[in-house]
């Protein structure tokens, strides 16, 4: 019988034009399908639409049928029972305040008995092994624990359908790997369906059958191969290789490009000899930190000098400490020993990990606003930095309503209006799309190229690679070793960039202007310096749809050094 | 049965502080147990009512983000002592959500924040008082009373002395024996300070948020409706 | 720090596994006769009983430091209303000294130290209770009957740690832009009021997430909602609540008796003998007396039956 199948479904917000039309799907059951498309494409409206009670208002016609039901006609009791929806952020989907009050949740509302309830709750916590999490308060898990709990809470209704909305996008890469596994154990243990939405496919590839794309308003089966990075060699030095580039570099027309591009190589190799002259705009030494005198020891004898003017990165595992060392940087948390000099502290900022923690007002523009009698920018500067940042559209809507990208452009605007010199990035590519993150990346480029220091925090290694001039990684509290890029993973063997959609859409789009892509075979060589190019991203263009669709914004704007900060912002 | 509860509500609500005054007039040795018990009857009457209405989910999360934020400014605001936003909190909850999300905010916020402060015999007085202040909030805000802004500024001024005064009535009348004014009025005087902060805090509280939150809460409630 | 008050409790249960593997009820049914007995007897003897009972059940299970700063905090109180009844409600026949005008009687003295004591023991009562009556377990007696209101505790418990955490995080990112970083107290206060909008206005948000997920989890899908029992009601609990029963009425009734001779004014009145407050004495001390001596014996709490 098929799982799930959406017959010439049409959907349309009120007085908008539809986002979908004639969507036609099926699915048989025991299918793990991956939904793609760029953000904004309706991925998760059609999600929602398949589930009744979340279903978005609006005009809609065609039919969805859950296992031979139209989902219209389906009670709440079914739909709960029948289909299971987990959604972006686990923080927000947990209702009470211990474990067991929450998997206990669902099966309240459904009435189910005190015995049956009590062997499902203890099925479902065995089969994830949280039985020991039972009676701690949610507030003690982690964001990976959360989550699980999430999926634990709805698979105690034992749904026939999982509907899953960028169910990782705010997990690290670890507790990613363990929820993609629990999710594959449902999907071929239990048999379970799973559709899940999401943008970034290649860490889900391995556990899916089979994959569909919204592009255009259509809804395409596309190959799973397209997700498949694996055979991509980028040349981490490719710099000094441009004639491997069958573009060419002395066409005309990428002339400026080039030009920028070199200054750009330059830059990390000038960012390198000024921390050597210890031109530093930072420098921490000797530092330890603990929150309370009950707690161990997060930093013990961190030493670290950032150059100014440079793109620096602050990588590690999870609880290694990177952002109680933002933190300190920043000033927020007072030292605990050693010595932390910031003489850029007087115009620094801070863009929090969740930049909803920023916003204060009731519109884009009034956001932007919010500082802007005590930092004294003019309006005209106001309004062209939402046009810089693309979000002159959206002005008047509450900042709530904007979308995640946007979101984390706007606070990074408002940051950015009180023009500082440092700038203390936490997880600034958490959530978002390739697209979104292309765009920050350029942003930070830009920035640095007038001079601001950045000093970002990630677990995103492939933006580090294409970003970052220098990193850092931290390891049992202290800085393991601090180099620049590229040497910085070359000597690395686990703990690499891999390649993803965002490296693939970056690479590309600077390929015309510095750094080759070079697609290898598997089987070929994958060192650094002599990866045989065998046709670069050309070749790609089906995955290139498929993931992130044509980005109106930036060739015109790659970074150069002839944007002086008046032109920015 | 429920029709009786719901038409005794009112007058559980209202004869807390008439039997807290009769216990005094007449003397009663157990006045200290004997109101507890009232109080409680009293939030229990509102509690069953407020159970039986089967409230709607968009009744239930501002409700219950609103306690959690007075709980959550109760704790945060610490460090100044009765400096506290839970007063005016309940006051907007009851204007914007009505008059009994204003009383659900105030005893929430008390219940919940007394967790991580420590529980005690004031606890059921906190909920009842603060629950009583969103209560009445509400019910003047159905009559339009809050269309002048002076009005909710001496609301709040005169809710948050009210507060302190019930809360200390009870420690009077219920541990003072033979009642008498003097002593009475030794112990409100005593008090008298820290439910002026209260007061001036409620008040500042109101000038600055009750606008711009008035605002962003009905587009919450605009949200839930979809 | 406050925050995690909650989740440190949990952890001081170990030492109290008698009372604590009672069913909920019981125990809230015992710490509530405790507290009305010591409320509604008004007699120097019973409250020093109470008195030094909580004190030493909340020392024991939740540190003699945490047992003195809880009385050191509700002190000017307890002190308030020792001291209000002598000088004001002054009543009596026994003149110990002369205060301006005003003549301090013996009977008023003992009568205001008793209400001290008992504001003393209440509190220290209430104290105790928290270590073994953790939230969750005051809601399964009292939000089973009340769904509703049972889930919503539950929500606003979960929220508010959650809350306290983002409110230091906004606090401390508004510090750590330069250019808005509050410069004077004036600023301060309105950094403060800042980060209860910002707050406000990100949970609201979060809410209508957390909304949809209750709805996907069924919410309102059925007339009427079942509870999720954690704790049952074991014979073990039938007998210790009998156990219970049985001293607590006793001791109602040793002290209803004791109570009715007994007067403070206009002259203290003559005490029992010492067997009249055995009852009421072993009631006070019963939890106490339960955790104890299963530590002694260092096997589980069903071993004290």
């Amino acid at each position: 019988m098929n799982a799930l199948t959406i017959s010439d479904f049409t959907f349309s917000y009120p007085e908008k034009d539809p986002l979908f039309t004639d969507v036609s799907l099926t699915l048989e059951e025991g299918s793990f399908a991956l939904l793609v498309g760029r953000t904004g494409c309706g991925k998760t409206t059609l999600l929602r639409a398949i589930k009744s009670e979340l279903a978005p208002a609006g005009n809609r016609c065609g039919l969805i049928e859950v296992f031979g039901r139209n989902t219209f006609t389906l009670t709440t009791y079914e739909s709960a029972s029948m289909i299971g929806h987990v959604a972006q952020s686990a923080e927000n989907q947990i209702v009470c305040d211990s474990v067991w009050h929450e998997l206990a949740f669902g099966l309240e509302n459904l009435g189910v008995s005190q015995a049956e309830m009590r062997r499902r709750i203890a099925e479902v916590a065995s089969f994830f092994d949280i039985e020991s999490l039972m009676h701690a308060p949610v507030t003690s898990l982690s964001g990976g624990q959360k989550q699980a709990v999430t999926l634990a809470s709805i698979l105690v209704m034992q749904p026939k359908l999982l509907l899953l909305d960028e169910p990782t996008a705010q997990l690290d890469p670890v507790a990613e790997k363990n929820f993609l596994h629990a999710l594959f154990r449902i999907n071929r243990e239990l048999g379970i369906t799973v559709v899940v939405a999401t943008h970034a496919p290649e860490t889900m590839r391995a556990y899916a059958h089979e994959a569909f794309c919204i592009t255009d308003k259509r809804l395409e089966p596309i190959s799973l191969d397209e997700f498949d990075f694996s055979d991509f060699v980028f040349d981490e030095q490719g710099h000094g290789e441009r004639n491997h580039d069958e573009r060419g570099y002395d066409e005309p027309n990428h002339g400026e490009r080039n030009h920028g591009e070199r200054n750009h190589g330059e830059r990390k190799k000038k960012a390198l000899a000024e921390l050597s002259e210890n031109n530093t705009a930072l420098s921490l030494h000797d530092v330890f930190f603990r929150y309370t005198a009950h707690e161990p020891w997060v930093l013990r004898g961190l030493d670290v000098d950032i150059a100014s003017g440079s793109i620096h990165a602050i990588i590690g595992a999870n609880g290694s400490g990177k952002s109680t060392l933002l933190h300190l940087i920043a000033g927020i948390l007072k030292r605990g020993r050693g010595q932390v000099k910031n003489k850029l502290s007087a115009a620094q900022a801070l863009l929090p990990q969740n930049p909803k923690a920023l916003f204060v007002c009731d519109s884009a523009y009034e956001e932007l606003q919010e500082w802007q009698k005590r930092c004294g920018y003019t309006e005209a500067r106001l309004a062209a930095t939402l046009e810089r940042f693309g979000l002159s559209a959206h002005a008047d809507q509450h900042p709530y309503d904007l979308s995640g990208g946007q979101q984390q452009k706007l606070a990074l605007a408002k940051l950015l209006l009180t023009n500082p010199d440092l700038l203390l990035l936490d997880e600034p590519t958490k959530g978002l799309d390739a697209t979104a993150k292309c765009e920050i990346a350029e942003i930070l480029l830009s920035l640095r190229d007038v001079g601001t220091t950045i000093i970002l925090v990630t677990h995103d290694l492939s933006f580090v690679a294409c970003v970052a001039d220098s990193a850092t990684m931290l390891f049992d509290g202290q800085a393991t070793c601090t180099e620049a890029l590229p040497d910085f993973f070359a000597q690395n063997i686990f703990y690499r960039p891999r390649v993803d959609a965002f490296m693939l859409r970056w690479r590309e789009h600077q390929a015309p202007l510095n750094k080759g892509v070079h697609a290898a075979n598997r089987s070929t060589t994958t060192g650094a310096t002599t990866g045989a190019t065998t046709g670069a991203t050309p070749g790609k263009s089906a995955s290139e749809g498929a993931h992130a669709a044509n980005r109106s914004t930036t060739t015109g704007n790659a970074p150069t050094s002839s944007i002086s900060a008046g032109d920015f912002l | 049965m429920k029709q009786l509860l719901k038409q005794l509500e009112i007058p559980a609500l209202v004869g807390v502080p008439v039997v807290l005054l009769l216990c005094a007039f007449f003397r009663v040795a157990q006045t200290a147990v004997l109101s507890l018990g009232i109080v409680l009857v009293a939030l229990l009457i509102f509690f069953v009512n407020y159970e039986t209405a089967k409230p709607a989910l968009r009744q239930i999360m501002p409700t219950v983000v609103l306690g959690a934020l007075a709980a959550a400014g109760r704790i945060l605001f610490a460090p100044i002592p009765n400096f506290k936003p839970v007063t005016a909190l309940c006051i907007l909850a009851g204007v914007v959500f009505g008059r009994r999300a204003g009383f659900m905010v105030g005893a929430l916020a008390a219940l919940v924040s007394n967790f991580f402060f420590g529980q005690g015999p004031w606890t059921p007085w906190q909920m009842y008082a603060w629950g009583m202040i969103g209560y009445g909030a509400g019910m003047l805000a159905e009559r339009g009373w809050f269309k002048h802004p002076v009005v909710l500024y001496g609301y709040g001024f005169l809710s948050a002395i009210a507060y302190g005064v019930l809360l200390n009535t009870w420690h009077v009348i219920g541990f003072v024996k033979p009642f008498t004014w003097q002593g009475a009025l030794l112990a409100y005087g005593a008090s008298l300070p820290f439910d002026a902060i209260h007061a001036v805090a409620t008040v500042a509280f109101l000038l600055v948020i009750f606008a711009p939150w008035r605002k962003k809460l009905e587009r919450i409630k605009k949200k839930y409706e979809l | 720090m406050i925050a995690l008050g909650e989740q440190t409790r949990e952890t001081q249960t170990s030492k109290l596994h008698a009372f604590d593997s009672l069913h909920p009820t019981i125990q809230l049914g015992c710490f509530a006769a405790i507290l009305i007995l010591t409320m509604v007897t008004i007699h120097p003897i019973f409250l020093a009983l109470s008195f030094v009972a909580a004190f030493s059940f909340c020392g024991f299970a939740r540190g003699w430091k945490t047992a003195l700063a809880t009385l050191a905090w509700q002190a000017p109180l307890v002190l308030l209303c020792a001291a209000i009844n002598p000088l004001f409600s002054s009543a009596g026949t026994t003149t110990l000294f002369h205060l301006g005008s005003k003549a301090v009687m013996a009977e008023s003295v003992v009568f205001g130290g008793c209400m001290g004591l008992m504001l003393a023991a209440v509190i220290l009562w209430f104290c105790a209770a928290s270590a073994v009556l953790t939230s969750d377990k005051v809601m399964a007696v009292l939000g089973s009957r009340l769904p509703s209101i049972g889930l919503m505790v539950s929500m606003t418990m979960r929220l508010v740690p959650q809350f306290v955490e983002r409110g230091r995080l906004i606090e401390g990112n508004l510090r750590a832009v330069s250019a808005a970083a509050p410069q004077n107290s004036q600023e301060v206060v309105g950094g403060r009021i800042r980060l209860v909008s910002t707050l406000m206005g990100w949970s609201m948000e979060d809410s209508l997430e957390r909304a949809d997920a209750m709805k996907a989890r069924g919410w309102g899908a059925t007339k009427t909602r079942t509870t999720y029992k954690r704790y049952q009601f074991r014979r073990f609990d039938a007998v210790a609540l009998a156990l219970c029963g049985v001293l607590g009425a006793l001791s109602a009734v040793s002290a209803w008796l004791v109570c009715s001779r007994w007067q403070f004014y206009p002259a203290l009145g003559s005490l029992a003998p010492w067997w009249a407050y055995l009852p009421f004495a072993l009631f006070m001390f019963l939890p106490l007396l339960a955790c104890i001596s299963e530590n002694v014996r260092g096997g589980n709490g069903r071993n004290l039956l």
